[in-house]
């Protein structure tokens, strides 16, 4: 059987990773142990999105796992209040938080154990075995072939989210190489919010526009990766043919160590509209829908 | 029956109500000649006696009552903390007395403030209580803690208590006499313990050997919402807190803070 021990010294690396994918309470996560790194994913409700958060085997102090790949599933939120026990260190003299990881423990659970000014917390989680074919990721996104690449920093979306009617269910975003060039349109029962950005070379530090593409997601989805936001320095933003929407936040820890989290989204399906024409005109226009 | 006061130290004064407040709103306040008492005494599983040598609080204080010279009052903590806070910005004057209108009781506070000429005054309702009434919520005489430890620093036992409240709503507390303290949680999906050690621990027989014994151990089983809100005394800024365990069924707090002291008991569940 194989067994993790990792030890890490740079506990807010894995705090804000994990806070970065975890939007609601008892929030679930798939957790995929391998020889490079521990990866948790997490499924929107709507099963049109993922988030997946990869930490590398080299940010730890000490990475021990030898053998196959082992999945579980375990409740994230719990996970985050263990690993955030000893809250924000006010006091500066702090030694920090040495944490040290273990799976599985002597009763089969996720266990931490986390040390800060000899002060010990021992944390035992339990978990549920995912059987090898039982949780695939069903969203895939060739990042060789992007119809959409831009990179950004954090604030400059953050304010654009900002400005966005969270109370209506969609947005649509649209991108082209015309001006104008990123669209983002609220319609809700306020009124409508449409927000247009420029393609400053100041703010995109890559800016790649190959197919113009136009699709609706849904709110609630871009709001988990909104969360996201307040946790990365820079973010970057795809697109494939089919309108799946990847957003990579990049996460920069104290000792200037780079990790990634990322967010796939799948365009809505427009049910709206009772008139068959017009849906069918929609769908030729704007270069198919992935269902 | 006269009561009158002029409030020298204000701030704590209000830091004192501030944390009495977060356990109930409902107060006893008992002044004798020499000392305020406050007596939270409705709540389930909780209760908290807080005594302060008047010198402390007050640069003036005169009492006058039928009953040696003592009164008690029943007061909102709200309504009081409210009145004080007003005083809060102006450095003048601030008396606190008992008065009388249209027949109704009332704690006044009245602030003064020469600078800008105003003067604002509260009236907080008070129920005045009869000697009898304050027999009824007698300082509760306890026998002898097995286990008497100093708390180590409250800010931190604050954030770990705060997770642990997310993961469950009863926390098992154990102390022994070794200067070791655990917190601990448990649950059917998580289990979370913090151990602190090298703590102080009170001998109170000095017959005794004075050595740390770890084999002295006691364990109680807590509401973790109260004792998280009898942390909230940290306000105060407390020199000392001492944990105490009665017969594994009363943690008792001792606050204190030179001349002030705020004494939580809390019950077991069982």
């Amino acid at each position: 059987m194989q067994v993790l021990n990792c030890q890490l010294t740079n506990i807010k690396l894995l705090i804000n990773n994990l806070s970065a994918i975890n939007w609601t309470k008892d929030q679930f996560a798939k957790c995929s142990i391998s020889e490079g790194g521990i990866m948790f994913s997490v499924e929107g409700s709507s099963k049109s999105f993922e988030a997946h958060a990869f930490i590398d085997s080299k940010f730890f102090t000490e990475y021990n796992f030898r053998g196959r790949q082992i999945e579980l599933r375990i409740n994230l939120s719990i996970l985050l209040d263990c690993i955030n026990i000893f809250g924000k260190s006010s006091y500066g003299i702090s030694t920090g938080t040495k944490s040290e990881i273990t799976y599985p423990d002597n009763q089969g659970r996720f266990s931490i154990k986390l040390e800060e000014n000899d002060v010990v917390t021992q944390c035992s989680i339990a978990i549920i075995k995912i059987d090898e074919d039982e949780f695939y990721s069903q969203l895939s996104f060739d990042t060789s072939n992007n119809s959409v690449y831009l990179a950004m920093p954090s604030e400059v979306l953050k304010e654009i989210f900002n400005e966005l009617d969270w109370s209506c269910s969609h947005v649509k975003i649209t991108f082209s190489n015309r001006p104008g060039f990123i669209s983002f349109q609220t319609e809700g029962t306020d009124g409508t919010c449409h927000i247009r950005c420029s393609k400053d070379p100041k703010i995109f530090s890559f800016f790649q526009i190959s197919q113009t593409q136009s699709n609706k997601y849904l709110l609630n989805s871009l709001k988990a990766c909104a969360k996201a936001l307040n946790y990365s320095s820079k973010v970057s933003i795809r697109t494939n043919e089919n309108g799946m929407l990847l957003f990579q936040h990049v996460l920069l820890s104290d000792s200037r160590q780079e990790s990634f989290v990322e967010f796939l989204l799948c365009p809505s399906v427009d049910e709206d509209s009772d008139d068959e024409s017009e849906n069918n005109l929609q769908n030729l226009s704007t270069n198919g829908r992935f269902i | 029956m006269r009561f009158t006061s002029e409030i020298s130290n204000l701030p704590l004064f209000i830091h004192l109500v501030q944390a009495l407040s977060k356990i109930d709103l409902e107060a006893i306040i008992h002044l004798t000649q020499d000392k305020i008492i406050f007596i939270l005494d409705s709540q389930d599983y909780i209760k908290v006696f807080s005594g302060v040598q008047q010198e402390y609080l007050f640069s003036e204080y005169s009492i006058q009552s039928l009953h040696n010279n003592e009164i008690g009052l029943k007061i909102n903590l709200k309504n009081l903390l409210c009145a004080l806070k007003s005083g809060s910005n102006i450095q003048e004057k601030i008396s606190m007395k008992l008065t009388k209108k249209e027949s109704n009781p009332f704690i006044t506070i009245t602030i003064n403030s020469d600078e800008s000429k105003m003067i604002v005054t509260h009236d907080v309702p008070v129920q005045v209580l009869t000697p009898q009434n304050l027999e009824q919520h007698p300082e509760p005489t306890l026998p002898e803690p097995e286990v008497k430890i100093m708390m180590p620093r409250l800010e931190v036992l604050q954030k770990v208590i705060e997770k642990m409240k997310n993961l469950s709503d009863f926390l098992i507390i154990e102390g022994d006499m070794g200067g070791n303290l655990k917190l601990k949680v448990e649950t059917d999906v998580v289990t979370a313990e913090t151990s602190f050690s090298n703590l102080d621990i009170v001998h109170f027989q000095e017959l005794e050997s004075p050595q740390a014994n770890e084999d002295i151990k006691a364990v109680s089983k807590l509401d973790i919402k109260k004792f998280s809100r009898a942390l909230l005394c940290s306000i105060i800024k407390p020199s000392d807190v001492a944990c105490c365990f009665i017969r594994n069924s009363i943690v008792l707090l001792h606050v204190t803070l030179d001349e002030l002291y705020i004494t939580y008991y809390i019950a077991s569940i069982l």
